[in-house]
């Protein structure tokens, strides 16, 4: 610092005055904050508060987004969930419902069965009785008829004793054999 | 002994009127390159910020998102626009009260014409608020309540507040200045190795925040009062 030249310009260093010179200080005091504060309010604060805000609101976006989503996705979920009760308790009410006209359809089938079964046993019976009472006719008939033949043989035969025995066993032995055949 | 006064560095006419280019001049330039530098950095940058900040972009995104926000929680929405001019207010200041860490450099805030001057402009900023906002009412409410004879009394309250708050600042960070010049010029030699590290630590670094701190929220809240409806 050149004392002497500030010396001849009536200018000397100190720690405070209340002079012309510290208003006059305060021009370029002023000047420089106030080019400072119009600066670095355009080149820095205002860009980079304006990046900030559009990335904050961006990412309160994207949540209300998301919030949104997952209160869909609850809705959708809570839907089927609803719908998968109601599915069930359809199910249970269809299987029921089969259930018992299974039962119904089964009792009412074995009904039926039973009086099928019923007729025919009945049918059976009135057959097998009638073809006894024909099989007994036809016996009989028979039993007649052998023994008119027999009756005419022993008249045409010899009064043989051994030639009886053997017309009686001959005839004995042809209506057993059609009483046999009979039944 | 260390030099508190004011360095002069030169001396050029404006109006007819020599003008002292002091150190504190000096510096504020240098303070003012120092953000304009990283201002210009940061704005280049800013085209490759991400939605993942990391190193430089984390610094930017703390300093501005932290002025934001304090913006946000003790300015009236009113005030909002005046975000840039908080900002540098704080921003200058703290760099000024922080720069005698420097070897051999004094604060430019520990010669008055500097926070005058800061303090100008917050009373300003108060005026044009409250009459921009309130109009007549900011007027009669400050000047003339309770009664129009106390005008003198109420300018001299209005004009008193950046009066005080510069000579809070000059005060503070002068009075650091002195004390830490006393102790490189006045103590034994060996208190000068070690102890002056916590002074600094105490009277620049964290006075220096404070002091810039404080001028800034009262700033903030006379202008806020100001612009607040009445």
């Amino acid at each position: 610092m050149n004392q002497g030249f500030l010396f001849l310009l009536n200018a000397e260093p100190r720690l405070f005055g209340m002079d012309q010179q510290t208003f006059m200080q305060l021009i370029p005091h002023l000047f420089n904050f106030i080019l400072l504060a119009v600066l670095l309010t355009f080149i820095l604060y205002k860009p980079v508060r304006a990046f900030l805000h559009e990335r904050a609101d961006r990412i309160a976006k994207e949540l209300d987004e998301a919030e949104q989503t997952r209160q869909a996705a609850l809705d959708l979920k809570s839907k089927y969930e609803q719908q998968l009760k109601d599915i069930e308790m359809e199910r249970t009410v269809i299987l029921d419902d089969a259930r018992k006209q299974a039962i119904e359809r089964r009792n009412r089938d074995m009904t039926e069965a039973k009086k099928e079964i019923d007729a025919l046993k009945a049918r059976a019976n009135a057959e097998i009785e009638a073809e006894k009472n024909r099989v007994k006719d036809q016996v009989e008939q028979s039993i007649v008829e052998i023994s008119s033949a027999m009756a005419g043989k022993l008249l045409a035969a010899s009064i043989d004793v051994n030639a009886h025995s053997r017309l009686f066993d001959e005839a004995m032995a042809e209506l057993e054999a059609t009483v046999f055949k009979g039944v | 002994m260390f030099d508190v006064t004011v360095p002069i560095h030169g001396v050029v006419s404006l109006f007819g009127v020599d003008l002292w280019i002091t150190n504190t001049i000096v510096v504020s330039w240098v303070i003012m390159a120092v953000l304009l530098t990283f201002a210009i950095i940061a704005r280049v940058k800013l085209k490759k910020f991400t939605d993942k900040p990391k190193g430089f972009q984390n610094v930017v995104e703390m300093m501005v998102g932290a002025f934001d926000g304090f913006m946000k929680s003790n300015g009236s929405p009113k005030i909002q626009w005046m975000g840039g001019w908080f900002f540098t207010l704080f921003a200058f200041l703290l760099l000024s009260n922080i720069f005698g860490l420097l070897p051999g450099q004094r604060p430019p805030t520990a010669d008055w014409p500097l926070p005058f001057a800061l303090a100008l402009t917050s009373f300003f900023f108060i005026q044009y608020s409250g009459i921009r906002h309130n109009g007549w009412q900011y007027i009669k409410g400050t000047y003339l309540s309770p009664h129009p004879v106390f005008l003198p009394v109420n300018i001299l309250g209005e004009f008193s507040r950046p009066i005080s708050l510069s000579f809070r600042l000059f005060g503070n960070i002068l009075g650091g200045l002195i004390l830490i010049s006393l102790l490189y010029g006045l103590a034994p030699v060996f208190t000068r190795f070690g102890i002056p590290v916590f002074l600094h630590l105490f009277f620049d670094l964290a006075f220096g925040a404070l002091q810039a701190f404080i001028f800034t929220i009262l700033s903030l809240t006379f202008v806020g009062l100001a612009a607040a409806e009445r």
